[in-house]
Formats: C-alpha cells, structure tokens, sequence
C-alpha cells in the first residue's frame, strides 16, 4: 500500500499543487507539502513539529479554527475563504478544507487541512469591483513610504482629505484606499471628476434634482452626495470647479446637507469628503481663484503624491506588477523586460506617471506575447524620452519590428480604429490589414470595429 | 515602558489584526522586572488607536499585515513582529535581551535570522520592520 510508505506519500503530496498540511491531536504539524512551503514561505523542516497557528497564521486561527471545527462536529470543511499572513508578511488569500485524520483502526489521530492560493483570483475580482487598499498601492521608495505611514491613521479619523498630486500619480487609488481601510468601507465610495462637467450639471449631479425642477427632469434623481451617504465621496479636480459651486460644496461641508435641485428642504448627509486636485490650491487662494474657507475646510489631512519621477526607484516593482496583471488579463506568459527596456523605463520622462508607465506596458504586451518585453516593443516616444543614444535603442531592432511599432502606435492612438490608424499612416485599410497579419500585431484589447459590433 | 502582546488561549495570537485581546504589561527595564500584567479588547477597527490610548510603547506580535504595521509605526508603537510563544515567556526574554527573544521567533520569519551565530548580535538586536511596499507578489 502507498500510504503505508512514508516516502511515497510526501511524494504524491509534493505532486499536489494545493497545500497540505496534517496535525496531531496536540495541533503540533506532522506533514507539510512542498506548495504549502511556497504559499506559506515556511520550510518544511521549520514547520513539522511547530503549532499550525504558528505556522499557517491565518484570519480565522483564533474565532473560528475549521480544523477544530471538523474535529468537533465530524464534519469536513470545503473551500471556506480566509487570509494567512506567509512568512514575508504578505497577506494571502486563500480557500481551505479540512477532513479528519483516522489511525487504521478508526481512532482520531489528528486532522489534515488542504489549501488553495487565490492571489491571481483576488486580484483580478479587485480590478472588476474597484476594491483597493494600501496593498494596491505599489512603492518602496522613501516618497511613498510616508504615503503609506500616513493612510491608516488618515483613514481612521472623518477628517476631510485633500489629495495633491499630479495626473496618473494615482489620486483615486489612494482615495479608494482611505475609503476601504475606513470605518465607512461597508458604505459606497463615489468618485466624481468636478471638472469634466459645466456647473448645472455637476450641481445636478453632486445633490440631485427633483421631478420637474428642469426641463425633461420627470423623476426624482438623487445626487452622488445622497449616493454616497455613510460612505465617501470623492470630488476629483475640486481646483477647477467656479466660484459658485464652490460655494456651493462649503455649504455642504459646513451644514452637513444637501438641496437637491428644485427641492426646499434641505436633506442631511452623512458623507466623507475626500477632495483632490493637480493644481497648487494654496497659490489658487492667493491668487483668488479658490475661497480660503474651502480650502481650510478640505484641507485638513494633505496626501501629497510624488510624481514618477521622484520615485524612480519604484519603477521596478510597477514594471513587474503591471506585467502580473496583463498576464492575467489577456492570459499571456510575459516573463519580464530585457535590461536594456529596464534601463530605457528608468531614464525615460514618464509626464503621465505611472497610468503612463501602465499604458508602456499595455503598448509592449500587443507585440510581445511571450518571453521578455524588449526594446522594439515599446512606444519610440518612451525610448527618445530617454535620451540614451540611437545605438542602444535600436540595437536588435530590425525594419520589420520598427514598423510593427510604428503601426501598434497608431493603432493604439485610435483606441484600435484600423480606417483612422490607416489614414494617419497614409496607408489604405486593406494594406493596414495586411500589415497587421504580416508583422503579427495584436489588436488592442477593445478594438474599434468590436465596440462598434456591441 | 508597556509592552502589549495580542494573546489567545495563553498564547501569542496568531494574527494581531483580528486580535481580540492584548495583554499589557508594565515592564521595569532597568531592573529587568515585570510590575504587572492587564488584558483589554482590542477595537479591530482602530488597533493603532486602541494601543495608544492604553499608553504602550512596544507592540510583540506574532503576524501582522503591513498597513497595520504601518498605522502602529505612525502613532508612535514599536513593533516586534515575527513572535510566538507565551506571553509571560516571552516578556521575560524581551528584557533579557535580542537573543534570548529570538528563540521564540515564529518558524519562517524573515526578519528573525534562522540560525544562532549566524550574524552579529548588532544586526539581529532589532527585527527590521516590513518593507512598506503595497505587500504586491
């Protein structure tokens, strides 16, 4: 019989690539599999004979053991959805069962508990629902590090926030960050872009409108603040909205309610504001184009966020985190970048941060779908940003895969549009497709004729 | 100096982040001596705010998850992670300095080195906290 071998068992649990764990009836671990070792970051020889709590370290160790649980009621546990913190203090989220361990002649002998890592899981439901913590926010640098040091203790208080902090830097991730690590984050979180809209509708939009308070208003419709209440409010751009509605939003903040649009009565709200902006909004007082008591209001935490350029260091880990997510979103086998791009990544000016240094990648994953990122995979406006020499940036670089870019830009320029990408390179659609097959350029993700078919 | 320590069936909790009980000791560092010892909820919600409104200056914990790390750092709490063991144990190993406190070190820790000897006693005098870095994989 295998099980009686003890070797050929840890073989066939090694072949396992779930996590498996046993224990005594002292909670003490007797076998622990080789993909337990790579979830969990503990040894095998650092893990047998050690307390599973100490070892396994999840969520629900104290309230809720499942391997107690089963040992009290005879009953297994399948797929219950829990966290563990691993050894390298990452929290990992993970489905578990659990089944009891009986000696040949039926005795309990302890209890054996099977684990699934669901990182790649998680993360891709996260990016569906917008669901985003500090854990989101990638940076080891010293800048982002005091970004990191400040949100919790910011997210505890109801103090507004103002969020500083230049375009692609992330203000929203932060703001949804403060919003999760909250109190308020059973609540909904909602985010409006103040400066995208003329100031009738963002007043409609921000508190709502009643039946017949405009033309083709038939129903009430309440505005993002009722929207929002017991949770966040996000109000983006806040340095660009008119005097009035600046006005406007300080009533709210001072009195704690709302008039909708055509409504008398006023109705109270209880929503936290998280402002944010890329101007300088203490120079806009001075200059008179923000009222001071606004600002003093939305002023009272200030998350400053550094641009890329100030936190270069962090361009690997961004690079690497990027590459995991659009692996997993277009189900590519992208192993990294050549030392080459990394350099050129590092140098290069990166003026929309980080959502640029995302679109790079996103640009380099349409023609490169497996192995390395390399240089004629990135737009030529990153390489000359730059500024290395001509040699290096097109070292391996053939006339083929300099047009394969050249079309991949276009392309992407036009959200994937191939008649407007045709007609920027001067180029007939027709000879564009034929192109597109003969240097094996993948279409965006939501190419134009697609959307158009939807 | 008081040194807390997230506690659960004797022990040291397995995760401080779902903690719902510190035990508070009141410690004499200079002569190596534990005055007394509480136990208080713990406010899941708001564990840095917890601890500072009971006045601690160390937290020792087994895991914990790096923005609560972060929030603890913040208000002022050292943080001793990576901790395993009884609490009474691993106070009186706390006083007697960095080398007997690592032998309750959880098993894996990176912050605590594996083997005796195998570094100096400077650098393992402190655990270094946890890099900060949005705990991506």
């Amino acid at each position: 019989m295998v099980h009686d071998d003890p070797l050929a068992a840890q073989v066939i649990l090694d072949s396992v690539a779930d996590g498996v764990f046993t224990v005594d009836r002292q909670w003490r671990i007797t076998s622990f599999n080789r993909a337990a070792e790579r979830i969990t970051g503990v040894s095998r020889g650092e893990a047998i004979g050690a307390r599973c709590c100490d070892v396994f370290r999840a969520s629900i160790c104290e309230s809720e053991c499942a391997l107690r649980q089963t040992l009290r009621s005879n009953r297994p546990i399948v797929n219950k959805a829990v966290y563990i913190i691993d050894a390298a203090d990452r929290k990992i989220p993970i489905s578990i069962s659990t089944a009891i361990l009986r000696s040949a002649d039926g005795e309990i002998i302890g209890g054996v508990e099977t684990f699934r890592d669901l990182s790649l899981v998680e993360d891709l439901r996260r990016e569906l629902e917008g669901r985003y913590t500090c854990a989101d926010i990638i940076g080891r640098s010293p800048a982002m590090r005091s970004v990191f040091e400040l949100l919790p203790a910011v997210a505890e208080s109801d103090s507004s926030v103002l969020i500083h902090g230049a375009s692609g830097t992330g203000k929203e991730l932060v703001a949804r960050a403060i919003h999760n690590l909250s109190p308020r984050k059973r609540r909904r979180f909602v985010a409006i872009n103040c400066g995208a809209l003329p100031d009738t509708l963002l007043e409609s939009e921000l508190f709502g409108h009643r039946a017949g308070a405009f033309t083709d208003a038939r129903k009430d419709k309440p505005g993002r603040f009722a929207v929002a209440d017991g949770g966040t409010i996000l109000l983006d751009e806040i340095g660009d909205v008119s005097p009035a509605m600046q006005m406007r939003l300080l009533r709210v903040l001072q009195e704690r309610q709302i008039e909708p649009l055509g409504s008398v009565d006023p109705v109270p709200v209880d929503v936290r504001v998280i402002a944010a902006t890329h101007r300088d909004l203490a120079e806009l007082v001075r200059d008179g184009g923000f009222r001071e008591d606004l600002y003093y209001r939305i002023n009272v935490f200030r998350v400053e966020l550094p641009p890329l350029r100030d936190r270069r260091e962090d361009i690997p880990l961004l690079v690497d985190h990027f590459i995991a997510r659009f692996n997993a979103l277009q189900s590519k086998d992208v192993s990294g970048v050549s030392d080459e791009v990394m350099q050129v990544l590092m140098r290069a000016e990166f003026k929309g941060n980080a959502r640029e240094l995302e679109n790079t990648i996103e640009h380099a994953f349409v023609l490169c779908r497996s192995g390395l990122i390399e240089l004629r995979h990135l737009p030529l406006e990153i390489v000359e940003s730059s500024g290395l020499a001509p040699d290096i940036t097109l070292r391996g670089a053939s006339l083929s895969s300099l047009e394969a870019v050249h079309v991949a830009d276009a392309l992407r320029r036009h959200q994937g549009n191939r008649t407007a990408a045709a007609a920027e390179l001067g180029i007939h659609p027709t000879t564009l497709r034929r192109k597109l097959k003969r240097l094996e350029v993948e279409l965006p993700p939501g190419d134009g004729r697609s959307r158009r078919r939807r | 100096m008081r040194i807390a320590m997230p506690v659960w069936q004797d022990l040291v909790s397995p995760v401080f982040d779902v903690a719902r009980t510190v035990l508070v000791a009141d410690v004499d560092t200079v002569n190596g001596r534990t005055r007394a010892f509480e136990s208080h909820a713990v406010d899941p919600a708001r564990p840095a705010t917890t601890l500072q409104n009971l006045g601690v200056d160390v937290l020792i914990c087994s895991a914990i998850s790096p923005p609560v790390e972060a929030a603890l750092w913040m208000v002022g709490i050292e943080v001793v992670p990576d901790i395993c063991g009884r609490p009474e144990e691993i106070v009186a190993a706390f006083l007697g300095g960095a080398e007997m406190l690592r032998r309750y070190r959880s098993p894996g820790s990176r912050r605590w080195h594996s083997r005796p000897g195998d570094r100096r006693d400077k650098e393992v005098a402190e655990p270094t906290p946890a890099p900060v870095d949005g705990g991506r994989r």
